[in-house]
């Protein structure tokens, strides 16, 4: 009946492909096999590459051949049979490849690794994760660490910690540690290893041979890598077998997919099984990860809708769009249209300078008939005073520039300053880390050194550097090995030695700090306490002479040009700025775990700015210049789904300080706020918890952390009750006085109306809307409280708080 | 509010403010005069009726006028005589009630103007001649502007002091804006004057420029005065060197002045007292000095390169020398060399941030290896200090650099290896760091008032004698010597009733050391006039004599009854405190002991309700307290409960709860005599015999009393420091008691184990004195579970091993 039933779904299958077109080329990862010992085995992926560009796993029905005996293979597994080498050649569809094949030690049983063997079979079988075993006081009275980042100090609590109980050298298959895995004993974590399966196996050897402690030169692994590196499903139900191949210290590599633990980012795409293989559910993106040992790797995966799809090229403006038009022919996506002069004002003013277009501004733009005129528009933007003003405001929130800790209202006003005149005076984002990071000296003689009484300890300063200004979090790493991503405890360490070396003492001013280069001090690392010298996060360590300021080494890496990770963040940055998501989302968490939706734009970004020197406005012309960014935020039939490739614009409602300097700048109001001329716009406070209801409930940043997500534009009840009873609209619309004026002007209610109109959603009304509300007015014979009505309820419509 | 009822308060205040009361000074405004002139300093605060005199620290000024024109403003003429010195004058207000906090004003060398509103933007600034002293006040998020007229290449000077004047911090910034409004200079603080800032420029052309001051936050409010010079004065902001050699003549560079550097020779006087640095170009003078050291040894100027050891600047006067020099770019060190002999004892001192220089030190010495022999950071300031011991003869250095690696020409330095010098400072002790508080003594006629002089010592040790100087006629006060091993003392000030109301600033001198090595020392008060953050002072003046005044009568005064025995170690004395209430104050008194025995503790504070006149306070003696003889002193006050029903002060008074506050705060504390007292040994000793009981059964335990003299009163005897839930009962003792006995009922749940905490506590009258023994510390009981002790037929406990033996035998003569 089994065989029945496989020959059916071959059948099946062949009947299905017949229909379909002939791939142009195969793909068989990886390109060369190396077995080293009799235990060793590899596998393989062959992949099918159509004209379209979608590929197909043919691993099961591709032919392989070996020219000479030396090794065997059996389920796209090749095993050794005897040492040396041979030539595999791989055929499917009259497409071919060859890979090299050799093999060494073929009859040698190598002795079983805690590290590289035991390990990762608890590891595979979930034993330390953080809600087992790896939790940080452990389970049920064992502990082990999380994803077995401390090899050594898991042997010990293995084998030492509690002599005789956990394992039975005696009888090896009879101890707590299987019979708890196997659930022949009660176990909280329930069964975890299958009698006789492979992880089970592996552990009783292991004990057989006496539960040995690694020797000092077992090798490590060194990398990993992930077969297919990437995938394009045609459509849902296709499935696809990953291989994860890691690298060693020694030179060796090993086949380690049955130990590896592989997590998808988006189930309603693909989802994973455990094994590895990848079926798609739906059409859309997924990042399928891998992590073994330290190290974490991935493939991306694009399911296409199934649906036909005929590429219908639209005009590249730029750059971004030839990158966001390739990424949307790759997942079958249409753009959107192109939107109204009138939508793009609106849109480029809210983005570009944090206001209105008035209704003179608008008439300006409509009447121009410069078709360069958008061009026009953004250059002249990008000239005001208060692009400038929201780029402070961006930059201080990463900064965090609030009283906390001590600073004092006149620090934090220097500190302000500085980052103010900075940007005015045309400094760029390296100039001012170049300038921030090595800073010294008392909080008011250079006021740069309030970004190390904001944070003091290395680790937090670390973290926060990390997350800002390379778009990484590292805290993970703090404690353990990062889950999700690359970086391990010796990185973030590393990374935290530059803040090492921070000196503190008071100043002549009893309000003011002063920070200098204490020239020592150690970071030590929390396992075995050594000392960690100063490594760059994912790069070298480099030589520091002694008593130099390890802050400047590493301001002057992070901002260099060479440092591509710098640059994109700082693209990214800009770019969600403009679209409401960064090309990676959440714009400060690139991981591995994390791709960006379109890898060939961030870099093309990334590049850019290191050309522009960082320069935000350059960077911003681009964007704001490109077709994306102007399209429309209207859906169409294949774009329906998407939210990650730019195919068209989205609705984004205006961060809190906008909103309110929207609603002062229409109702012709001001505000107070403490500290700061009068008059003053809300996007140029100075700090991050500066006391303002409307503000706080519309989710401005507190500057409370590093993280982007401090800013929130989630609407909230709170929000909806404030605009339609609090103080905000009705007081500001009273306060302004506009209508009054508008009326003393002798114009009459329809045109006020749609004066009203222009100034808040920078268009006219509707003939509906204009129906409506003659219709209102003509009942009463003092327009002035319908007038005021109607205003209060353009400030709450949806069209005045989204930038769309 | 009705007139008449303004009235009524105003009368009820009259009788108050006339009793022993101090005054309170919040702030003086204009709070300075012009050298020669009349001028008038309006004081506001609480309590100022009945002003009789402002008490100056230093002559040159007199007060022609003073009247209070309500109970919190007082009005005083001053006259400034031509030559006196410039700068700040320290003073305190002597009213019928007592003596206020020091506050200061300032003498300037220009005509003072008042700031006019509204003067908020350049375009409304109030138009000054040059060379005047501008008196202003921001109001809240107030910006002053003033326009001055100069000619091309004229020099504009403008300084504030602001901090310098005292009261709630006022941070200055100075703008000075050109004709065509573009802003042409900015500062918030400088080195020389931290918060107060000051600059210079030379105008590009003929034309109206203003001068703008504001508050650093936008913060300003009705307390941010200042004092604003402007004029076309020499204004450096460093000089060099920063100290000279007294009696020589040196040649100063004036720096940071727009007009250019020069050169000022000055004369040094032959004492450093009184000395003022003003900086002169011949036709202007500053018109505040900058900071310069007077030393009695000769100078050593810097000359570049000396960045490197071998290069260092010698010294061909040897030490006591003083080298001076720049850290004249970022990242520059200094060497200077010079020689000395073993044996010799170095004190190395740098003079930076106290003289204005943005130098932050780190100053080390190397012996002739090139080995650091010493170095130093800070000291009590952020100049460096340290001290060296050459161990042999030889050529050393001393290198300097700056902390956070800076530098440039304004980075003077001045750095002095002199001998140490043994010193004495006596000064009065305050109940709150950096406050005024208590710092000035105010003695209500036919009362006391008690406080602590203390001494620093530098480099002796042994007892200080203090010498108080002319006191107020009237006044008697009580004091001893300093121990050797203490650094205070209590001094009693008693103004006889009949004292005249009066006041002087007295010297208090103090002698210690011995023969020939004598140290004289004398008072020194730092008042703290800008208090900052948490214990620290933006601004603080030194003062040298105390303060001593005699006021109007207090309702209130309080007396010990001395007790008839002394303090017995490890036991307790009831103390009768008496308080005597004049008829019109029916308030409570609190009553505190700031003056005890050491190791003699009683509570923190005591009320005594407005029904009685006496309290029977306990004090205990610590098992730690010392014998000898010793001065007990205690202090009484309106109490803090009655502040809010009643004012002390006022029978039946009807005003207000603020007005009633600051009265009771106004009004002082009062002693009682500073009574002799004996700590002594307990006239006996006690002694527990060895216990062991068990747990649910009654035991006897034995004290044995061991009588120095015999005891001829009845005592209560308690048991103290049994384990949980064992009880004993009082037992009575009858005089020539040798033992006491307790039964001690242990209860079933007692923790079993061996508690040694028995003590027996004694009560009783000794000559007509509540006592309290406590002796036999130390006794042993230990508790056993039910069945695990062996006693003897007496009940005695035997130890394990008797308890086997007996056990044996008895079954031996249980066989056959």
């Amino acid at each position: 009946m089994r065989f029945a039933a496989i020959v059916l779904t071959v059948l099946f299958a062949a009947a299905g492909r017949s229909a379909e077109p002939s791939p142009v080329r195969i793909v068989v990862e990886p390109d060369v096999i190396e077995l080293t010992g009799a235990r060793d085995r590899q596998g393989l992926v062959v992949q099918a590459e159509f004209a379209d560009g979608s590929t197909r796993d043919v691993t099961a029905s591709a032919e392989m051949i070996f020219d000479k005996p030396v090794a065997t293979i059996a389920n796209g597994f090749v095993a050794p049979a005897a040492d040396g080498a041979a030539t595999l050649h791989v055929k499917y569809a009259g497409h071919s490849a060859t890979l090299p094949v050799t093999v060494r030690k073929a009859k040698e049983v190598e002795p079983l690794r805690f590290r590289n063997d035991v390990l990762p079979a608890l590891t595979r079988a979930g034993c330390n994760t953080g809600k087992c075993h790896g939790a940080a006081s452990g389970k049920d009275g064992f502990r082990l660490s999380l994803f077995g980042y401390d090899p050594a100090g898991d042997h010990f609590r293995l084998t030492r910690e509690l002599s005789g109980r956990r394992i039975n050298l005696a009888a090896p298959d009879d101890c707590l540690l299987l019979n708890k895995a196997t659930g022949k004993v009660p176990h909280t974590g329930g069964r975890r290893l299958e009698p006789d399966g492979e992880g089970y196996l592996l552990l009783v050897r292991w004990l057989e041979s006496g539960a040995p402690k690694d020797p000092p030169d077992v090798p490590r692994p060194t990398q990993i890598e992930v077969f297919p590196r990437e995938v394009v499903f045609a459509a849902k139900g296709e499935s696809q077998r990953m291989v994860v191949r890691a690298r060693y210290s020694d030179g060796s590599d090993r086949d380690v997919t049955r130990f590896t633990v592989f997590v998808g980012n988006n189930d309603g795409a693909a989802t994973v099984a455990e094994d590895g293989t990848i079926t798609a559910t739906g059409a859309g993106e997924a990042f399928i990860m891998a992590r073994f040992d330290e190290f974490t790797a991935g493939t991306a995966v694009i399911i296409r809708p199934g649906t036909p799809f005929v590429a219908s090229p639209t005009p590249a403006f730029n750059y971004v769009d030839k990158h966001v038009q390739a990424k949307l022919d790759k997942m079958h996506l249409v753009q959107a249209e192109v939107c109204t002069d009138e939508v793009f004002l609106r849109r480029a003013y809210l983005d570009l300078i944090g206001l209105l277009p008035t209704p003179a501004e608008r008439e300006k733009f409509l009447a121009d008939p410069d078709p360069e005129k958008r061009v026009k528009l953004v250059d002249a933007l990008l000239k005001r005073d208060e692009f400038l003003d929201l780029w402070v405001m961006k930059w201080a929130e990463l900064l965090q520039i609030r009283t906390a800790n001590g600073i004092s209202p006149k620090g934090l006003r220097l500190y302000d300053r500085w980052l103010r005149d900075r940007v005015r005076a045309g400094f760029t984002l390296d100039r001012i880390v170049a300038e921030l990071l090595p800073a010294a000296g008392g909080t008011f003689e250079n006021p740069a050194v309030n970004f190390y009484q904001t944070e003091t300890s290395p680790q937090q300063l670390a973290e926060n550097v990390a997350q800002v200004f390379l778009g990484t979090r590292i805290q993970c790493a703090q404690c353990h090995n990062h889950p999700f991503d690359r970086w391990t405890m010796d990185d973030y360490y590393g990374f935290a030695a530059f803040f090492s070396q921070i000196g503190y003492k008071n100043a002549q001013d009893p309000r003011e700090l002063t920070v200098y280069n204490a020239a020592s001090g150690e970071m030590r690392h929390p396992l075995g306490d050594r000392v960690v010298r100063p490594r760059f996060l994912g790069g070298s360590a480099p030589k520091i002479e002694s008593g130099q300021d390890y802050r400047a080494v590493l301001a002057r890496w992070l901002s260099s040009s060479d440092n591509s990770r710098f640059a994109r963040n700082f693209a990214n940055i800009a770019w969600a700025h403009f679209f409401g998501r960064g090309i990676v989302e959440p714009v400060d968490d690139m991981r591995v775990s994390n791709p960006p939706s379109n890898p060939a734009l961030l870099a093309a970004l990334g590049q850019k700015a290191v050309e522009y020197h960082f320069d935000v406005a350059k960077l911003a012309r681009d964007i704001c210049t490109s077709r994306t960014y102007q399209l429309t935020t209207r859906r169409n039939a294949t774009n329906r789904w998407d939210e990650r490739n730019f195919s068209r614009q989205s609705p984004r409602r205006l961060r809190a300080e906008v909103l309110l300097d929207c609603i002062t700048q229409v109702t012709e109001t001001t505000n107070e706020f403490p500290g700061l001329p009068p008059g003053s716009r809300a996007v140029q406070l100075r700090d991050g918890p500066t006391p303002n209801y409307f503000l706080t409930i519309f989710g401005r940043s507190t500057r409370a952390t590093a993280c982007t997500c401090e800013v929130k534009t989630a609407p909230t009840l709170s929000q909806a009750l404030h605009l339609i009873n609090g103080e905000t609209t009705t007081g500001k619309i009273a306060e302004g006085k506009v209508i009054e004026r508008l009326l003393a002007e002798k114009k009459d209610a329809k045109q006020v109306a749609e004066e009203l109109y222009l100034r808040c959603l920078c268009r006219k009304p509707t003939p509906a809307e204009s129906a409506r509300i003659a219709a209102k007015l003509g009942r009463e014979p003092d327009p002035k409280q319908n007038l005021e009505d109607l205003f209060w309820a353009l400030l709450n419509t949806n069209e005045f708080l989204f930038n769309h | 509010m009705t007139r008449t009822a303004l009235t009524l308060i105003a009368l009820l205040f009259l009788p108050v403010a006339a009793r022993a009361a101090s005054p309170t000074i919040e702030s003086v405004f204009p709070a300075a005069g012009q050298r020669g002139a009349e001028f008038t300093l309006i004081l506001t605060g609480a309590r100022l009726t009945g002003p009789e005199e402002l008490l100056f620290y230093e002559p040159g000024v007199v007060c022609t006028r003073l009247a209070a024109t309500s109970p919190s403003e007082a009005k005083a003429t001053l006259r400034a005589a031509p030559d006196c010195r410039l700068g700040t004058y320290a003073f305190r207000l002597r009213t019928r009630g007592g003596v206020s906090e020091v506050r200061t004003f300032r003498i300037t060398p220009f005509p003072v103007v008042a700031e006019k509103e509204p003067n908020d933007t350049p375009r409304q600034a109030q138009q000054v001649p040059l060379n005047v002293s501008i008196a202003g006040n921001m109001e809240s998020g107030g910006v002053d502007c003033f326009a001055v007229r100069l000619k091309k290449g004229q020099r504009l000077a403008a300084e504030v002091e602001a901090v310098r004047l005292g009261g709630e911090l006022t941070d200055a910034v100075l703008t000075v804006f050109g004709p065509d409004g573009r802003e042409l200079g900015m500062v918030d603080d400088t080195p020389l004057f931290r918060q107060d800032p000051l600059l210079t420029l030379l105008a590009p052309t003929d034309g109206i420029y203003t001068v703008q001051v504001r508050e650093t936050n936008n913060n300003g409010s009705d307390t941010s005065r200042y004092l604003l010079h402007i004029g076309d004065f020499v204004r450096p902001s460093a000089v060099f060197p920063p100290g000279g050699q007294a009696g020589a003549e040196v040649k100063v560079k004036l720096l940071g002045d727009a007009a250019g550097e020069r050169t000022q020779t000055v004369k040094l006087p032959e004492s450093a007292d009184g000395f003022a640095f003003y900086a002169t170009d011949g036709k202007t003078t500053a018109p505040t000095p900058n900071p310069f050291r007077v030393s009695p040894f000769p100078n050593v100027i810097e000359t570049e390169p000396n960045d490197d050891p071998s290069q260092a600047n010698p010294s061909p006067h040897g030490w006591p020398v003083a080298f001076n020099g720049v850290i004249d770019r970022p990242g520059d060190v200094d060497h200077f060399r010079f020689r000395a002999a073993k044996g010799d004892v170095i004190d190395v001192q740098a003079f930076a941030a106290r003289i204005g220089s943005p130098l932050d030190t780190i100053v080390a010495v190397l012996d002739p290896s090139g080995a650091v022999l010493a170095a130093n950071d800070d000291d009590e300031t952020h100049d460096s200090r340290l001290r060296v011991t050459i161990a042999a003869d030889g050529e050393y250095v001393v290198r300097i650099t700056d902390k956070k690696k800076g530098g440039g020409p304004a980075f003077v330095y001045r750095l002095e290896l002199s001998r140490p010098i043994s010193g004495l400072t006596v000064f009065l002790a305050a109940p709150q760091r950096k406050s005024q508080d208590r710092q000035a003594i105010s003695i209500p006629r036919g009362n006391r008032v008690l406080a602590y002089l203390g001494v620093r010592r530098d480099g002796f040790s042994g007892p200080v004698k203090l010498d108080l100087g002319q006191l107020p006629a009237g006044v008697k006060v009580t004091f001893g010597t300093i121990p050797a091993d203490d650094y205070l003392v209590p001094v009693l000030f008693e103004a006889a009733p009949d004292a005249p109301l009066g006041g002087r600033l007295i010297e208090v001198n103090g002698v210690g050391g011995d023969a020939p090595n004598v140290v004289r020392g004398g008072f020194r008060q730092e008042a703290n006039l800008t208090p900052g953050p948490g214990d620290s002072s933006f601004h603080a003046v030194r003062l040298s004599r105390l303060a001593v005044v005699v006021a109007e009568e207090t309702p209130l005064s309080v007396a010990v009854v001395p007790p008839s025995c002394p303090f017995a170690v490890d036991g307790k004395l009831d103390l009768t405190v008496k308080v005597m209430r004049a008829k019109d104050f029916g308030a409570s008194v609190e009553i505190s002991f700031p003056c005890l025995p050491p190791g003699v503790e009683a509570p923190t504070a005591v009320a005594v309700p407005p029904e009685k006149d006496e309290a029977v306070v306990t004090l205990i003696a610590h098992p730690s307290a010392e014998v000898g003889d010793w001065r007990l002193a205690i202090e009484a006050k309106p109490g803090a409960t009655a502040r809010g029903r009643r004012d002390p002060l006022v029978a039946g008074a009807g005003n207000t709860l603020q007005n009633r506050r600051r009265v009771a705060e106004g009004m002082l504390p009062v002693a009682s005599q500073l009574l002799d007292v004996k700590v002594a040994a307990p006239p006996l000793k006690g002694r527990f015999l060895p216990l062991v009981a068990e747990q649910g059964k009654t035991v006897k335990v034995t004290c044995q009393l061991d009588f120095a003299a015999p005891l001829s009163e009845a005592l209560t005897a308690t048991l103290d420091g049994l384990p949980p839930r064992a009880t004993a009962k009082k037992v009575e003792l009858k005089p020539g008691a040798k033992r006491v006995e307790f039964t001690i009922v242990v209860d079933a749940t007692t923790p079993p184990g061996e508690y040694r905490s028995l003590v027996c506590e004694l009560a009783g009258k000794v000559e007509g004195q509540n006592v309290v023994y406590r002796v036999g510390r130390g006794g042993v009981l230990e508790v056993h579970p039910p069945g695990a002790v062996k006693s003897d037929a007496s009940g005695k406990a035997l130890s394990p091993l008797d308890a086997l033996r007996r056990n044996e035998r008895k079954e031996g003569m249980k066989k056959p």
